[in-house]
């Protein structure tokens, strides 16, 4: 098989930059490849996509380049990225940053336009990558009317209709509902067999699904290559994974819990049922929702953008005290326009809304100070202090509280959320885990009876995710906090969530506790959700939900 | 929430080719220049009217009503302090004497502002962006500056979206950056300002880099997907806008339709 791409002990020190982003790194993408990268933050992942697409050294400023890069026979130091990029083109993370025409159509047009196709042939690969990533009928819609999974599928669709040889995603699919991640790597194995495009690397934080994508996976810590090989060879070395804090496969830690040796590990379910003999468990308790103390109650809730095309179509939801809720549900299915109706940022155009027996419904955000804290997905919104000490300050010192209570407050949280040493710094240089948990931190000092969170984990690795939750979850305990979190990632609701409404459409079609509804995984399919691997497995293997590995684990019976 | 001009319908207005439009919207220009008699310059506006009329997309300017009326009220107080010539004296403020021709004159520019306002506005309500900068690519711009354009508008409603949800995270922390006094106001703007500013940068320092990645190069040849098409129709309507253009100037070279002959 040819070779693709080459790199050559490829060193990057970006501009200022103390330290070395890659280390000497050698590899070789081919034709049929498909490579996962994986590795911590830090570890130089992004930097080595953008070296192969020459967009390091050529449009971002780097102190030193050394080594050697061609993409198909180019050397990616003396051809521009506009060129390089009709070989290899990479989807980033940010999809914000890349949208930048009017509609969706025109901006999956963009590329073709550039590579001086004719007209009909454009408007073939609009309709193609369109139908790909799952937006048709949204042709001519503005790319600011889109939900934030809608306007991720559209920054994929626009590098799809280059119909490069080499596709590149750096966490292109964190924003997208379960199914449609797992829909798209179906796509781009499809594309790989058909031929259109010839390889990919994929940078992704889900090893379950990478296991199944990629046949090769490479390991980067600290800009080096520290493991390479088949899925099968790297996703097995479950004490590796875990001290680089990612998440091995379910299975495949549960069966290495088990004590079986590293060639027996499975990494699919199917592989992990084949193994399965005696697994005998006992029954998980169940866990009671107290649904006695209503905070907040929304009533046949009912609203739209343009028009007619209604977005909310009657949601009625009840929240009690001291609850998890989990708000899950396919892209663009209403869950960030319900929240923003929570926090009165929207108006319903029928219905009401009740906090603490109080209507709000007519009432805007101020109404709703104190007493629900809302971080919204994108944190650079909410921050616009110039040290995070002021950042967290904010809030009470609005709320007319005497200086020494402020000051009382803010190190409480700082210290709760563990962000005490960044106290004066700048939070607009931080780190996004730490600009995520400053948004966190500067409404948790208004101490809200209700934490409302909209996708707080995208973009963070296994690790951060865990980190954040955990630390939501101590406030729920401690405080009685009531947390109502909006994911797309079911481990987060398995692992944390009391209660989930599924929103499909713009209504709610299943709302019961975690435990129900990973029973029943037809219907959640249906809906666009994949359960986490052990779920399936467990369902499967023994008729009953276990949430999570050490839940098993625990009902063990020897 | 919407930050669009753009009004979806299906009008004649709508069906012309884009650059019918901005040759329509030149010659409203120079029709409004041609005249300052107030009936005049009352006729194109009508023109003007009946057009955006037709569009079915006057919902789409009414936003523009208060600011119009101001426009209008402003050129009547203020022209005939300036325009200090004439024959029939209307009221005299001491040394400061106020002509009937001067007043007919303010008001003649005040419609013809508003005109104009008004024939751009029409244009913005019945073309999609990006036609209009398919037409400004056909009429032969450099793409960066058709690209530009469209980008302008493009990120109107994104910093918009931004802003509002700016400031309602801020209301859900206490503060209302746009209630109390001006001063208090002036101040808070800092609070607005600072986020917007630096999610835009961040936006923008980017864009290169975006462009670039899906295989723009400044020098290459471009192809485009919306294909404009000229129609029967809109060589009509151009030949019409010519026509009358050429009988508004030859009735200014002959006197009609002015008050101050030797003015715009
Ligand atoms: N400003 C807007 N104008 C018009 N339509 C909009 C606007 N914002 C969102 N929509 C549409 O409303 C629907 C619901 O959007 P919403 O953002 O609530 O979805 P979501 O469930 O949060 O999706 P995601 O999982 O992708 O974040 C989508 O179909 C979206 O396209
Ligand atoms: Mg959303």
């Amino acid at each position: 098989m040819s070779t693709l791409i080459e790199l050559d002990d490829v060193w990057v020190r970006y501009r200022m930059a103390r330290d070395y982003a890659l280390r000497g790194i050698s590899l070789k993408i081919r034709e049929g490849d498909v490579v996962g990268i994986i590795g911590p933050t830090g570890a130089g992942k992004s930097t080595l996509a953008k070296v192969m697409c020459g967009i390091v050294p050529n449009l971002e400023p780097c102190d030193e380049f050394r080594g050697y890069v061609s993409v198909c026979g180019l050397d990616t130091r003396e051809v521009p990225v506009g060129i390089i990029c009709r070989r290899c083109a990479m989807v980033f993370q940010d999809y914000e940053a890349q949208l930048f025409r009017t509609s969706v159509e025109l901006e999956v047009a963009f590329g073709p336009e550039n590579l001086g196709l004719e007209p009909s042939e454009i408007e073939r690969r609009v309709k193609w990558a369109l139908e790909l990533t799952g937006l048709v009928g949204l042709e001519r819609r503005y790319t600011y009317a889109l939900s934030g999974g809608q306007k991720q599928r559209l920054a994929i669709a626009s590098v799809l209709s280059l119909q490069p040889d080499v596709l590149v995603l750096d966490e292109a699919t964190s924003d997208l509902d379960p199914r449609g991640k797992l829909e798209l790597f179906q796509v781009i194995k499809k594309l790989i067999e058909a031929r259109i495009i010839k390889a990919a690397v994929i940078i992704d934080h889900h090893l379950d699904k990478l296991a199944q994508l990629a046949n090769r996976i490479v390991v980067l810590k600290n800009g080096e290559v520290i493991d390479e090989g088949t899925p099968r060879e790297v996703l097995t070395k479950v004490e590796l994974l875990k001290s680089l804090k990612l998440e091995p496969p379910q299975v495949t830690e549960l069966f290495h819990r088990l004590g079986h040796t590293r060639d027996k590990l499975p990494l699919t379910i199917d592989e992990a049922l084949e193994h399965t003999k005696n697994l005998r468990a006992r029954k998980p308790e169940r866990t009671e929702v107290s649904k006695v103390d209503k905070v907040l109650s929304l009533r046949d809730i009912w609203f739209y953008y343009v028009p007619s095309e209604w977005v909310l179509k009657g949601i009625n939801l009840d929240v009690y005290r001291g609850e998890c809720l989990g708000i899950i549900g396919q892209n663009g299915s209403g869950k960030t326009t319900l929240a923003n109706i929570i926090m009165g940022i929207l108006k319903p155009i029928k219905g009401r809304v009740t906090l603490l027996d109080q209507d709000v419904t007519e009432k805007g955000p101020t109404a709703r100070i104190g007493i629900i804290g809302y971080v919204l997905q994108n944190p650079d919104y909410q921050i616009f202090n110039r040290t995070v000490y002021e950042e967290l300050a904010f809030a009470p010192k609005h709320m007319n509280l005497p200086p020494d209570e402020v000051d009382r407050r803010v190190k409480h949280v700082a210290k709760l959320v563990g962000i005490e040493h960044l106290l004066d710094e700048d939070p607009f240089f931080l780190s996004k885990a730490d600009r995520q948990r400053v948004a966190v931190a500067s409404v948790l000092t208004m101490y809200p009876k209700i934490l409302l969170l909209d996708e707080p984990t995208t973009g963070l690795t296994p690790g951060e995710t865990r980190d954040l939750m955990d630390l939501v979850m101590k406030l729920n305990r401690e405080l009685g906090m009531t947390v109502i979190v909006i994911t797309h990632d079911m481990n987060v609701v398995a692992r944390y969530c009391t209660r989930v409404v599924l929103m499909k459409s713009g209504e709610i079609v299943i709302d019961t506790d975690t435990r129900t509804l990973f029973k029943n995984i037809e219907l959640l399919r249906q809906n666009y959700i994949e359960p986490p691997q052990i779920i399936e497995y467990t369902v499967r293997a023994l008729g009953e939900p276990y949430l999570t590995v050490d839940e098993l684990i625990q009902h063990l019976e020897r | 929430m919407k930050f669009v001009l753009y009004v979806d319908a299906n009008s004649p207005i709508h069906r012309l080719d884009p650059r019918t439009k901005l040759y329509w919207v030149l010659c409203v220009f120079i029709w409004s220049m041609t005249f300052n008699h107030p009936l005049y310059t009352a006729a194109i506006l009508g023109i003007v009217l009946a057009t955006l009329l037709m569009s079915r997309a006057i919902k789409g300017v009414k936003f523009a009503t208060i600011p119009l009326t101001i426009l209008i009220a402003m050129c009547i107080v203020l022209w005939p302090l300036f325009r200090r010539e004439g024959t029939t004296v209307l009221l005299s403020l001491g040394p400061l004497n106020i002509y009937y021709e001067s007043l007919l004159y303010a008001v003649a520019v005040g419609f013809r502002l508003t005109a104009m306002v008004l024939a751009g506005l029409t244009l913005l309500v019945t073309t999609r962006i990006e036609e209009l900068e398919a037409a400004l690519v056909k009429l032969k711009l450099p793409y960066p500056i058709a690209f530009g354009v469209s980008a302008v508008f493009r990120f109107i409603p994104t910093l918009m979206g931004d802003a509002h949800m700016v400031i309602a995270a801020q209301r859900a922390r206490g503060v209302d950056p746009l209630r109390g006094s001006l001063v208090t106001k002036i101040k808070n703007s800092a609070l607005i300002v600072a986020p917007i500013f630096m999610t835009s940068m961040r936006r923008l320092s980017t864009l290169p880099l975006a462009m670039e990645s899906r295989g723009y190069t400044p020098t290459a040849k471009r192809t485009y997907l919306i294909q404009l098409k000229m129609r029967p129709v809109d060589y009509i309507y151009i030949a019409l806008s010519t026509a009358l253009t050429a009988t508004f100037i030859y009735m200014r070279l002959n006197g009609i339709g002015v008050i101050y002959p030797h003015y715009i």
